[in-house]
Order: C-alpha cells, then sequence, then structure tokens
C-alpha cells in the first residue's frame, strides 16, 4: 500500500504535473489520439453494422437457445437438402431437436411508398427452442390467419405499426409476383426477435413455404441441432459430422454473410486495420512530439534518483492517461464518423440485399474507444520511455528534444514521385483506349499511388511548414508548438494518409475485381449448364398444375 | 574521545525523514567535520571510510576515428566534510569525473566507490537508489523540472523515496528558508532568477541529506554576484550538514571555497594545491 501510495505521489508529481502544466501540449495529444480513435471506430461501427443484418439466423436467431447449439452449414450457400436434415433427426443420438431454418434477407415493398428490408424466416415452431416462446404453436391452431393475396406471414407488432401494416395488407417482395404474401398475423412478442434485423422480421408459417418463396424448394438454408441436456456435445458433434459429411458443416453458429460480401469481410478488415494503423499514427505523432522536449527533464529526474523502470512504468501511464482521455473524446466523433460511413456507404453496399444499416450506439463503443485510446497512448510512450530507459539519465539529460534538431527531406522522393505519376498517367491513358490486358492497368493504378505517396511525403512537410508560419502571427503560441517538429509530424501524417489512400484503393480494387469475378462465372455458368435448368418463369408458374402455395395443408401440419 | 579514537560529540542526524542505514554514516561525517575544526589531523582518523574513492579510472571516448583518453589510470579519494574544487582545460575530464563518480557515466577500468559501496557493481535500479540516497547534484544549467514548484523540485528527491509529500515539503520548504528562498517556494523556475533556480537545485542536491554533493559548473551560467552566493551558500550548507563536495569549475575564483583544488590535464591529475589556510 505504501508503494502503491509512493508511486503515485511520484506520478503526480512527475507526470500528472507535467500534463497539467503543459496543457497545451497535453491537449494536442488528447486531440491526436481523439483523431485516431475516430478513423478506428468510425470503420469499426461501418464493418459491425454491415455483418450485424448477416448474423440473424447465426447468433442472433440461438441467443435464447442453451449453450452447445451446434449449426449446420451446406456447402453450397442456402442449399441444405431436406434429405440431411432428415437423416440428422433419424442418426444423431442425444439431440434434443433439429431445427431446419430457411431464411433470407429480402426487402419488402411498405404501404408508405417505401422499402424496408425484412429477414424472411421460415420453420417449425420449434424456433422458440432457439428464440424463445411467444406462443407459436397455440397462434397456429387458434387463430386464422387474416385474409389476403398469397402467403400468410407474420411480423412484430411494433414492426407493424411503426410501418402503418394493417392485418390482409399485402407484402410485395421484390422478385415475386404480385400476391405472393400478406400480413397473416401479429405477435406481441417482439423481445424475441428484436436481435434479428432489429426486429424487421418475416415469419413464415413453415420452412417448406419460405424455401418457395426465397426460390430454393427442397432445402434449407441452415439446420440447429439442440443437445439433449447432459450428452456429451463432442459425441453429438461426431455424429453430426458424420452425417453432413461432405454436404455441409457444422460448429457453433455464426453470421451468415453473402458469397460477395464474404469476400469483402477481408476487404473491411483491412480498411480497419488501415484505420487502426492512422489512428495509432496520428497518436504516436502527437504524443511524440509533446515528450520529445522533455527527455532532458526526465533525465535529470533520472540522475538525481528516480529508477529506470519507475520512469518508464510512469511515462506509459502518462500515455495511458493521454490515451483515455482522447480515446474518450474520440468516442462522439467517431460515432458522428460511423454513423456517415453508414449511412454512405453501408446502404448503398447492402443495397438490394434488404439488409438495412443504421449506426447503433451501445456502452460497448465507449469502452473501445478508451480501449484504444489507452493502446495508442502507450504505444506512443513505448518509444521515448524505452529510449530514455536504454540511454540513461546522463544521455537524455545532454538530449536537445525534438525542438532544435533540423531535419531536411531530400529532393528525390519528389522527383522520384513525379515520375512515377508521370508513368502511370501515360500507361492509364493507354489502357483506356483498351489496347492494354487488366494487369498493366491495375499495376498503373498501384504505382501511380506510389508516386502520390512519395510526392506527397516531400510536399506536405512544406506546405504545412507555410501553413504554421501564417499560423504563427495570428497565433503565436499554437504556431510555435506546432512549428517545433512539424517536419516529422507532416512526414508521418503523409505517410499515414499514404497508407488509407492505398489501402482505400486496394478494398475498392479488390471488391470490383470480385464483382467482375461473380459476372464472368455467371455468363460462363450460362455456357456451361443445360438450359432444361434455365427457368425464369414465376414461381407460381414454376409449379405447373399445382396451387402455388398449399398454404391450408402445411399449416395444419405444423408440430413440434 | 571515545576510546577508537572519535569525538563524541551529540548529532543533529535523524530529524525528520532518513534512511535508517544512513543515519550512522551522517553522525559520522557531522562528528569528522566538527573533529577536524578542531583538530586538523582528525582527518587521518582511521575508522572513517573515505567518501569517494577512484581507483585506475579509465575512461576513453571516441571522436570520428580518434580514441580520446578523457581519464587515465585515476585515483581518487575524497574524505567526508572535504570540499575539493577540480579546475582544469575544457576537454580535461572534469565532467566526466563527475559523472563517472555520481554513478552516472560507466568508467571503463577501474572502481568507483561511494561511502564504502562500488558504485558500478550495483544493478542500474539499485544504482538509481543510491544516487537518490547519498548523493546530490548541483548542474550548471539548473536542471531543476520545469513544471515544478521550488518547494515540490527539492522535495523531489524525497518524494522519489517514498517519503510522504507532506513531510517532504516541510523538509524543502526548510531548506529553502535556509537558501533564502522562503517567499519564493511556491514559484516555478520560469518565474526565479538565475541565482534564484541555482539555490533552488543546491537546495535539492542537500535535501537527502547525501555524504557527497557533486556540483559541475554551478556558476557558469551566473553572473558574479550570483556565483559568489551560490559559491557560499554552497559551501556553508555543506559544512552544515557534514557533506563533502566535489565542485568542477572553470572559475578560478571559485578554488578559494575548496579545501583542496584538484588540477586535471589530459585526464591525469597535475597539480594538488592546499587550500589557503583557515577557509575551511
Amino acid at each position: 500500500m505504501q508503494r502503491l501510495r509512493a508511486g503515485w505521489m511520484s506520478f503526480r508529481r512527475i507526470h500528472l504535473a507535467a500534463l497539467v502544466a503543459d496543457w497545451r501540449r497535453t491537449l494536442l495529444s488528447v486531440i491526436g489520439v481523439a483523431l485516431g480513435v475516430t478513423v478506428v471506430l468510425g470503420v469499426l461501427i461501418l464493418k459491425s453494422e454491415l455483418v450485424r443484418p448477416f448474423d440473424s439466423f447465426g447468433p442472433s436467431l440461438t441467443h435464447a437457445a442453451d449453450m452447445g447449439v451446434v449449426e449446420v452449414t451446406p456447402n453450397v450457400s442456402g442449399r441444405l437438402p431436406i434429405e440431411t436434415v432428415n437423416r440428422l433427426h433419424a442418426e444423431v443420438a442425444g439431440a434434443e431437436a433439429v431445427i431446419p431454418i430457411v431464411a433470407a434477407l429480402t426487402p419488402v415493398d411498405v404501404p408508405g411508398g417505401g422499402t424496408h428490408g425484412f429477414f424472411l424466416l421460415g420453420g417449425s415452431c420449434q424456433i422458440e427452442l432457439l428464440v424463445g416462446s411467444f406462443n407459436c404453436e397455440q397462434r397456429a391452431h387458434d387463430a386464422n390467419p387474416a385474409h389476403g393475396p398469397g402467403v400468410p406471414l407474420q411480423i412484430p407488432t411494433v414492426i407493424a405499426d411503426r410501418l402503418g401494416l394493417h392485418l390482409g395488407d399485402e407484402l410485395r417482395i421484390p422478385g415475386l409476383p404480385p400476391g405472393s404474401a400478406h400480413l397473416g398475423w401479429t405477435f406481441q412478442e417482439f423481445d424475441r426477435v428484436k436481435g434479428i434485423n432489429d426486429g424487421y422480421v418475416l415469419l413464415a408459417p413453415s420452412g417448406d413455404i419460405a424455401a418457395s418463396l426465397l426460390g430454393s424448394p427442397g432445402y434449407a438454408t441452415a439446420a440447429f441441432v439442440l443437445p439433449r441436456q447432459g450428452n456429451n456435445i463432442s459425441a453429438i458433434a461426431a455424429g453430426v459430422d458424420r452425417v453432413i459429411a461432405g454436404v455441409a458443416t457444422a460448429g457453433p453458429p455464426r453470421p451468415h454473410l453473402p458469397a460477395v460480401f464474404e469476400g469483402a469481410t477481408q476487404n473491411l478488415n483491412l480498411a480497419a486495420l488501415a484505420g487502426i494503423i492512422v489512428g495509432v499514427l496520428i497518436a504516436v505523432n502527437t504524443i511524440l512530439l509533446a515528450v520529445e522536449d522533455r527527455r532532458a527533464v526526465m533525465g535529470t529526474i533520472g540522475a538525481i534518483g528516480a529508477k529506470p523502470v519507475g520512469l518508464f512504468g510512469g511515462m506509459l501511464c502518462e500515455g495511458a492517461v493521454v490515451g483515455l482521455l482522447g480515446g474518450l473524446l474520440g468516442v462522439p466523433s467517431g460515432f458522428l464518423l460511423g454513423t456517415y460511413l453508414v449511412n454512405s456507404f453501408g446502404r448503398s453496399m447492402l443495397a438490394g440485399s434488404g439488409g438495412t444499416v443504421a449506426a447503433h450506439f451501445t456502452p460497448n463503443l465507449i469502452v473501445i474507444g478508451a480501449a484504444a485510446g489507452i493502446v495508442c497512448g502507450i504505444l506512443a510512450m513505448i518509444g521515448p520511455a524505452a529510449r530514455l530507459v536504454r540511454d540513461g539519465p546522463l544521455a537524455s539529460m545532454a538530449s536537445a528534444g525534438g525542438v532544435q534538431r533540423a531535419r531536411k527531406i531530400p529532393i528525390w522522393p519528389l522527383v522520384v514521385g513525379a515520375g512515377m505519376l508521370a508513368g502511370a498517367v501515360v500507361v492509364l491513358k493507354i489502357f483506356e483506349r483498351g489496347s492494354l490486358p487488366l494487369n498493366p492497368g491495375i499495376n498503373g493504378m498501384t504505382v501511380g499511388l506510389c508516386g502520390v505517396v512519395l510526392v506527397t511525403v516531400w510536399i506536405a512537410p512544406r506546405g504545412a511548414g507555410l501553413l504554421i508560419e501564417l499560423l504563427t502571427i495570428a497565433r503565436p503560441a499554437v504556431g510555435r508548438l506546432l512549428g517545433a517538429d512539424f517536419r516529422r509530424y507532416t512526414l508521418l501524417f503523409a505517410f499515414s494518409a499514404a497508407l488509407l489512400a492505398e489501402s482505400t484503393s486496394l478494398t475498392i480494387g479488390s471488391h470490383s475485381m470480385q464483382l467482375l469475378g461473380t459476372r464472368q462465372i455467371g455468363a460462363q455458368k450460362a455456357d456451361r449448364l443445360p438450359a432444361a435448368l434455365f427457368d425464369c418463369r414465376p414461381i407460381g408458374a414454376r409449379s405447373a398444375g399445382r396451387p402455388a402455395f398449399r398454404l391450408h395443408v402445411r399449416v395444419g401440419d405444423r408440430s413440434r | 574521545m571515545l576510546p577508537d579514537g572519535t569525538l563524541a560529540v551529540s548529532s543533529a542526524a535523524g530529524e525528520a525523514y532518513r534512511p535508517a542505514d544512513r543515519g550512522k554514516h551522517r553522525s559520522r561525517h557531522r562528528l569528522l567535520t566538527l573533529a577536524r575544526r578542531a583538530d586538523p589531523d582528525i582527518a587521518a582518523v582511521p575508522s572513517v571510510k573515505p567518501v569517494l574513492q577512484l581507483k585506475g579510472v579509465g575512461k576513453t571516448y571516441r571522436r570520428g576515428d580518434e580514441q580520446v583518453h578523457v581519464l587515465v589510470d585515476f585515483d581518487f579519494t575524497l574524505d567526508a566534510g572535504e570540499f575539493v574544487v577540480v579546475t582544469g582545460p575544457s576537454g580535461a575530464g572534469k565532467s566526466t569525473l563527475l559523472h563517472i563518480a555520481g554513478g552516472l557515466d560507466a568508467p571503463d577500468s577501474g572502481t568507483v566507490a561511494v561511502a564504502g559501496q562500488d558504485v558500478w557493481s550495483m544493478s542500474t535500479g539499485a544504482r538509481a537508489a543510491f544516487r537518490r540516497r547519498n548523493l546530490g547534484f548541483v548542474f550548471q544549467f539548473f536542471n531543476l523540472v520545469p513544471m515544478l514548484t521550488a518547494v515540490e523540485n527539492v522535495s523531489l528527491p524525497l518524494v522519489l523515496d517514498g517519503m510522504p509529500a507532506r513531510s517532504a515539503d516541510a523538509r524543502a520548504e526548510e531548506l529553502l528558508e535556509r537558501v533564502g528562498l522562503g517567499d519564493r517556494a511556491r514559484h516555478r523556475p520560469a518565474e526565479l532568477s538565475g541565482g534564484q533556480m541555482q539555490r533552488v537545485a543546491v537546495a535539492r542536491a542537500l535535501v537527502a541529506r547525501p555524504s557527497l554533493i557533486l556540483a559541475d559548473e554551478p556558476t557558469g551560467n551566473l553572473d558574479s554576484h550570483s556565483s559568489t552566493e551560490v559559491l557560499g551558500l554552497l559551501r556553508s550548507l555543506s559544512d552544515d550538514d557534514g557533506a563533502a563536495v566535489v565542485l568542477v569549475t572553470h572559475d578560478a575564483a571559485a578554488a578559494r571555497y575548496g579545501s583542496r583544488e584538484l588540477h586535471l590535464v589530459d585526464g591525469r591529475a597535475h597539480a594538488i594545491d592546499a587550500a589557503p589556510a583557515g577557509e575551511r
């Protein structure tokens, strides 16, 4: 306790006092960390919100189930044969239930004239074992669906009220013929499904009907195996694996991204990583700037008897304090950036999928922001702290700090960068005419970006220097502060910006390539597959001679 | 006179804070200082260890392709309560000597013992703690912590040593009173003159009652009036507390404050002059 108190006192006198006394620098560091955390949070919000709709028949669907639920996911997306489900029923000993689910995101035209994304979900009333009881079976037996065109679907009462939907209203699903579905029931238990696509859920009366609506009769999207209490989960998993070998894989419930999105996740991770790197770089730059000039003071404190380990720990704690403040300051701005990214990019990325995204503020963001800030602060401090310990007090005392060290950026980045840019422009102009294959075009773009990086590295510090000179005339105190080490600062900042530009370009490039690839594969499929498989008629017409949905039979058939 | 030959004089030691292991040593310094005043031959009392002992110390720096021998097989002994002034031309090794003696710069060869303990055989952390408790530093550029007030600067070594802030500040205020800066205790270094800053630095060097004070050109940045003031202060305070002092200076006038003068040329002690009688 006494040691802690002594440590706190030293920290207060040496480090906190410095932060308070040099409040302008501290503020600059805090703002730097906040900028970094803003980038990190913005990208993370975009990523998490994009994944959220596809989480709906994974973890969100099984939130009420006991631990140990095994999800069976077909190897071909959305194509788990019903025969396999039946075999799971019959052959997996120790399973309490095997619940096939047909699920997909789909846009639905709502009466007001707009479109809203819904999660269409079909299965037996055993779904209650996954999401919790919502009176499904009783309603199926006791309450007739409202009259309307096509299949009766149910949605939460809250959502129906929100969209102005009434019982019997037609639910138009783009891609299906008019009159395919209507609102048959509503249910009050919103909390059962509010985690699934924010509660925008359409429940089909059965898995078959949902499969028909989604154009994949005879198949389920996935199946969930619930182990009976007290049974060995690994034995059940082994049984499942035996049945589904070659057809599907089994594991804990997970988000189900569409095929194109699976690849896009990597790009989003790359963008998030770039955001994190940029955030850390900005924070490191600013904090380095703030602590560099204090090396001599820290050296003096070391000379008069502070232990190196104490100074090292104190500096890391100081970084953590600055990082924490910056992290907390970055939470609101990070959320705003995330909201902007979700509204501008997220919605366009999900357009047509039926998925709806909106930035949600959760307390987790505060924790993530604080943690990201602390990490940034500590990472920024590790360098100077380690240097202080490595050099020893004498060398640190003799150091002049960042202020007096002149740095000169050589001319070669400008020359080489300009050359690369000019070369890239020439190659891309030729590429535009179509006389070059794709590879030179992509490589030309990359070379051009490298040129931008090098030119920025040369120009940015000089431009910043001019701006800082102007600022110094208007606000000398702020100008001198920024001017202390602006060359290194802007140099690193230029690298950060260039890194972000490069990774964004890679992300866009790889996404475009994926779409191109998907289109090409689609075109090739048409040539390879027999014509009999191409039946573009509406679903109702495909079931020649039979009613589109034999609803009266299926509703009666539903049982646990 | 005690049976072992030392004088029995009551000590002022232990009045506020002091690591237990230094209490005896401090008392010995005090005893020796008082005893010396009574009898100059008392320095030869065999039971007292030298405060600082350098044996065969060598230090070489590399400047480009050239090897510069800053200290060559250097021997030096400083007894408790002594005030030695080290002079010599630039590059003679004066500051290096001070840094090596203070545990700030490692010698290439030889041993350095402060209060009987080999400074360079300790771990880095132990050496820092040893410096905190046994050594006081006064630098040419004051090297005060700019964001702390005068009293906080002075109490810093005690706070680092784990002493409660209130007690440390009380001891610091007492020392600031002694250096004539009681009314400037709550001022930051930027609000003090050069002479005042150096007086704060002297107070900081003495606050932990060290056995040895190392002053590296403490008047190098001061005008003549402030220089006289600081040197007088350093001498009288170290005298009162019984601390030995090694003072490196270019200032010829500073030599008269020492009990002896050590003249360094090319890393070797060339001349050791006795200080004018009665100065110490």
